[in-house]
């Protein structure tokens, strides 16, 4: 057969690219279900959470009911005792007793949500801001010579790194380092 | 015929030194591409296209389309090869007074052509392994770049010195003694499927009776045939084109 060698090296190399990318979707496949696994552990355990709150919060909810329904009741008996309610009057000030509840409840969330804000502002208040905010530049020995490096601060972090000169680098051994300063892979890893 | 020897070889050398100083990495760029693969499986993560992989893919396109002209053109280690395989003969002729250019008999060099593919093989378990990152310092490759880009290599590069001058004492007694024997990216280009037409083939009938001065010249001992079992080892030197006293050799389907 004419180029029989030709033809045999094209089929190496189709197997050998078929091989990359069989492995390439199998180890893919376990990275998906590595990450199914940890998100439903996630959702687990917030649902969980969630579920204590809820309790939590119906129970906080049952006791202050209670409590006001004493009260109420004490009220309705102070008041028939002194003087002869009307059925009317009762009615309203149990609709009363409901809108302050109400009132209360969602005060009570306010509050609590007011307390959450101020204490996280206060925390990034009070916290000396440890860096200037401005842009610098260094310089440092690469494998070819020079390179020059310039980082932004802004609000007291680290918001931007540009490479400003490597002019002896080799571009692809520097790519795949400036791939390193991607802020998509660095901001997580930073906050931590 | 001899300015016509001459006159390829000039135009040969000047392409390999603008392609040494403008591009004197690229061998080992397209290498680290094929590493990088293998890097991959040993961190068990999916194989990502990359910076390196670029240049591979480029070089690997060019080889299939075109030949191994990079290799014979523009890989700046095989420059070195020739420059030193150059003056060590001029020496060895004139200064010597020797007959023949340094070269290794046929059998030879058939049979350490084969060495390159156990290197490359060894270099990729290494890197599939993940012990290839314990291996620092031992590759030639790195302190040929590291002395191009002006940098003495340190103390942890004693292997990779010794090695870098066992090959450049082995590259002034075999013309590409390197390339066809060691070269890991060698061994990748050589097992690449070449289009048929871009290969050097020639028209045996037009053949003068034992002549044989295109596979005497050739720095693999290749014969020169189109596509034969060895054709991968073809540089594209086209020194056995040069040579032809027939002008007898030609790509193409012809």
């Amino acid at each position: 057969m004419k180029n029989q060698n030709f033809y045999m090296r094209v089929l190496c190399l189709v197997v050998i690219i078929g091989a990359v990318l069989f492995y390439n979707s199998r180890t893919q496949e376990k990275e998906y279900q590595t990450q199914n696994e940890e998100l439903t552990k996630r959702v687990d355990a917030l649902e969980k959470q969630q579920q204590e709150i809820l309790t939590a919060l119906q129970e906080n909810f049952d006791v202050q009911e209670k409590a006001k329904a004493e009260s109420e009741k004490q009220k309705t008996e102070t008041t028939k005792s002194e003087e002869n309610a009307d059925s009317t009057e009762n009615t309203d000030s149990a609709e009363n007793a409901d809108s302050a509840e109400n009132a209360d409840s969602t005060e009570n969330a306010d509050s609590t949500e007011n307390a959450d804000n101020t204490e996280t502002a206060t925390s990034t208040d009070t916290a000396d801001p440890v860096y200037k905010d401005g842009t610098y530049t260094g310089d440092g020995q690469g494998f070819g010579g020079n390179i020059q490096v310039q980082i932004t601060i802004a609000d007291d972090t680290l918001t931007d790194i540009q490479v400003v000169s490597a002019e002896k680098e080799d571009s692809a051994y520097l790519s795949q380092g400036k791939a390193v300063i991607d802020p998509v892979s660095w901001k997580p890893r930073a906050q931590m | 015929m001899k300015k016509r020897i001459r006159k390829t070889r000039l135009i040969r050398a000047g392409i390999q030194l603008l392609f040494f100083i403008l591009a004197p990495s690229l061998f080992s760029t397209a290498f680290a591409g094929v590493r990088s693969i293998f890097d991959s499986i040993s961190q068990g993560t999916p194989v990502e296209w990359n910076s390196f992989l670029d240049i591979t893919g480029i070089l690997v396109l060019a080889t299939i389309l075109f030949g191994r002209h990079f290799c014979g053109y523009a890989c700046a280690f095989g420059s070195l090869g020739d420059a030193l395989y150059e003056t060590f003969s001029w020496f060895w002729i004139k200064v010597l007074h020797r007959k023949k250019k340094p070269a290794y008999p046929e059998k030879a060099v058939y049979f350490m052509q084969k060495i390159k593919y156990v290197i490359l093989a060894a270099i990729l378990l290494a890197c599939a392994t993940g012990t290839y990152g314990k291996l620092q310092g031992t590759s030639p490759w790195d302190v040929f770049s590291m002395l191009r880009a002006g940098r003495l290599p340190g103390a942890s590069y004693k292997v990779g010195v010794l090695l870098l001058v066992l090959i450049m004492i082995g590259m002034c007694t075999q013309e590409r003694f390197f390339c066809q024997f060691f070269c890991p990216m060698g061994a990748v280009f050589a097992i690449l499927p070449i289009v048929p037409g871009a290969l050097l083939k020639r028209d045996r009938a037009n053949c003068p009776q034992k002549c044989g001065a295109c596979k005497k010249r050739c720095p693999a001992h290749l014969d020169i045939d189109g596509d034969t079992s060895r054709s991968g080892e073809c540089i594209c030197c086209h020194a056995c084109q040069a040579i032809c006293p027939k002008q007898n050799i030609h790509t193409g389907d012809a």
